[in-house]
């Protein structure tokens, strides 16, 4: 007994201890994470205008329901536009990953030469997507680009006509994901490349002396032991997808005609630049609403990972 | 599959996929170091006859990047440390500690880090406008930033301090320690390697942040170099060597930190990875 109650006064003071270590990071964090997921949640079925202090829902003292916002969303066509885009950079954006184990399966050798050449694949995984919508902007330029001069110079294109990719209503998301893939890409690399140095060397030694073709071997032996880094990969590369924003606003700011914007953009251009709070929150809490599924499968993940382990 | 030593043949189609990979950097470091003159003639593909950082120049002066580039440091530098003291003591406590609260806090920390931030943006202006009153300053988007970041980087170092034995640890507390003195004697010591790794991170994070700062920050004066290079963009439409001049710039401390921290760097992104 003696014992028990030595271990609970050591559980007690252990507490105290946390408590006291934790107290600034868990204010800082509710104020500035935790709260505010919910006081967008209240936002939502406001017409907040920014300015008032009083924030009252929309169905209070007037006719209109509370979900108003929702209802508005339903019947707004960009909204629309914007989720059919998020759907087409979930999907495409994805191709990053396929893309990025190639090219960890292609440089994963060991020499000074090719540890160079990865540094030089992996660069602009640090750049900011300011400096990768810069830099792509003036590399897809209709006039003076790169690619418009590589294009000319191979005769793909003809004299007078111009590479207008990122000004049309059809290409222009493709554009920008072509943009985003590239940094993504190399960290999809790195974190494959960290797969496929943890590999078990005996089960491919085994496979070798068996004689298994290349491609039952990357198939039936590599990509079964790279799925944890897969999971990771493919769950990152979908929140990623979600969250696209710098890229876009600074690329084509939506544009043209909406045609490339994605809910993340329209929140907030609808709050920031139309001053409609309410209305911007509502979209947030649909962006919202559709991560909550990925973020819950990724902590399923992570705590399954740590069970397995320990 | 051992990493084999290859043949020429592999090296060339390397060093060939290599270089498209790179074009739109190699693209952009020649325009910034051509003069405009050159440009205007219509040689924008030509290596430059002479070679010039009159647009590194003119982007430091005529675009107030040095103003931007200091605000970027003093948002960012601050917040890599406040980041790293006060995760390294979350981490502690929820790797080492007999508190019921560990798990349930660890998933706290670990949803917020991949919340889309547009569920936080209005609050977030809300209390930095009406409550807070640290709308416009730098140290407002710094506040922000490091609660942000607390989220991963608490994660990150609970996962790291959970490597360190207990037994180093008990022996301590046996022999009168304070919670503190370990933390502050013996466990920062030994985190040194995560400490590295996740300030390499945590400085390219906080260095390429745009939209906090286009959320946080009105005045030219206070925006970091994210938010300048978008400035110089809209000024200066299609003056792309000053442009490309601006990016190479904000992109260069991050590139420093990766190229002489780089094993640092890349293995911060595997551990945080949830592996």
């Amino acid at each position: 007994m003696a014992r028990v109650g030595s271990l609970s006064f050591m559980q007690k003071r252990d507490h105290k201890t946390a408590w006291r270590f934790l107290a600034p990071s868990l204010v800082l964090y509710g104020l500035y994470v935790v709260f505010p997921i919910f006081f967008s949640l209240y936002l939502s079925i406001t017409q907040w205008d920014g300015l008032s202090t009083a924030v009252l829902p929309l169905c209070k003292n007037s006719e209109v329901s509370c979900l108003q916002n929702f209802i508005d969303l339903w019947n707004d066509e960009v909204f629309w536009m914007a989720l059919r885009n998020n759907l087409v950079w979930l999907i495409f954006f994805s191709l990053s990953a396929p893309l990025g184990l190639a090219l960890a399966l292609f440089f994963h050798v060991k020499s000074q030469r090719a540890s160079f050449y990865k540094s030089l694949f992996f660069m602009p995984m640090v750049f900011s997507l300011v400096v990768v919508g810069t830099i792509w902007s003036w590399f897809l330029q209709p006039e003076f680009g790169l690619v418009e001069f590589l294009l000319k110079g191979l005769g793909v294109l003809k004299d007078g006509e111009h590479f207008t990719l990122m000004a049309s209503d059809k290409w222009a998301t493709a554009g920008l994901i072509a943009a985003a893939s590239w940094p993504h890409a190399a960290y999809c690399m790195v974190l494959y490349l960290a797969g496929l140095s943890n590999l078990q060397k005996n089960v491919i030694e085994a496979a070798e002396i068996e004689g298994v073709s290349r491609w039952q071997m990357l198939w039936h032996i590599i990509l079964p032991m790279l799925r944890p880094a897969t999971v990771i990969v493919v769950i990152v590369t979908m929140i990623g997808a979600l969250r696209a924003f710098d890229l876009i606003a600074i690329m084509t700011a939506g544009g043209p005609a909406n045609s490339s914007n994605v809910l993340a953009l329209y929140m907030y251009q609808q709050t920031f630049e139309n001053f409609r709070y309410g209305y911007g929150a509502a979209i947030s809490v649909v962006l919202f609403a559709i991560s909550l599924a990925l973020i819950l499968l990724y902590l399923r993940q992570t705590l399954k990972d740590e069970t397995g382990r320990s | 599959m051992e990493p084999k030593r290859r043949g020429l043949v592999y090296w060339i189609f390397a060093t060939l996929l290599l270089l498209v990979w790179i074009s739109p950097i190699l693209a952009s470091l020649l325009t910034s170091l051509k003069s405009l003159e050159e440009l205007n003639e219509g040689h924008y593909w030509t290596l430059p006859r002479h070679w010039s950082l009159q647009n590194y120049i003119e982007a430091f002066t005529v675009g107030k990047f040095s103003t931007y580039f200091w605000n970027s440091l003093v948002v960012t530098v601050p917040t890599v440390l406040a980041v790293l003291f006060f995760s390294s003591l979350n981490g502690y406590v929820l790797a080492k500690l007999r508190f019921s609260w560990n798990n349930k806090l660890l998933l706290v920390f670990l949803g917020g880090m991949l919340l889309p931030f547009q569920i936080l943006l209005i609050p977030v202006f809300y209390l930095s406008n009406q409550f807070l009153h640290t709308y416009d300053t730098r140290l407002g988007v710094t506040l922000f930033h490091i609660a942000f970041q607390l989220g991963f980087a608490s994660f990150f170092m609970r996962n790291f301090v959970r490597t360190i034995p207990d037994g180093i640890i008990e022996a301590a507390r046996i022999d009168g320690c304070s919670e503190w003195r370990i933390y502050a004697t013996m466990v920062i010591p030994l985190m040194r390697p995560a400490l590295a790794a996740l300030a390499t991170l945590l400085f390219t994070w906080i260095w390429n942040d745009y939209l906090w700062s286009l959320i946080l920050i009105q005045s030219d004066d206070l925006k970091p170099i994210t938010a300048g290079l978008q400035n110089l963009k809209g000024q200066w439409i299609s003056s792309y060597h000053l442009q490309s001049a601006g990016a190479v710039i904000a992109a260069i401390p991050p590139v420093l930190i990766f190229a002489f921290l780089q094993k640092h760097f890349i293995r911060g992104l595997t551990m945080g990875a949830g592996k």
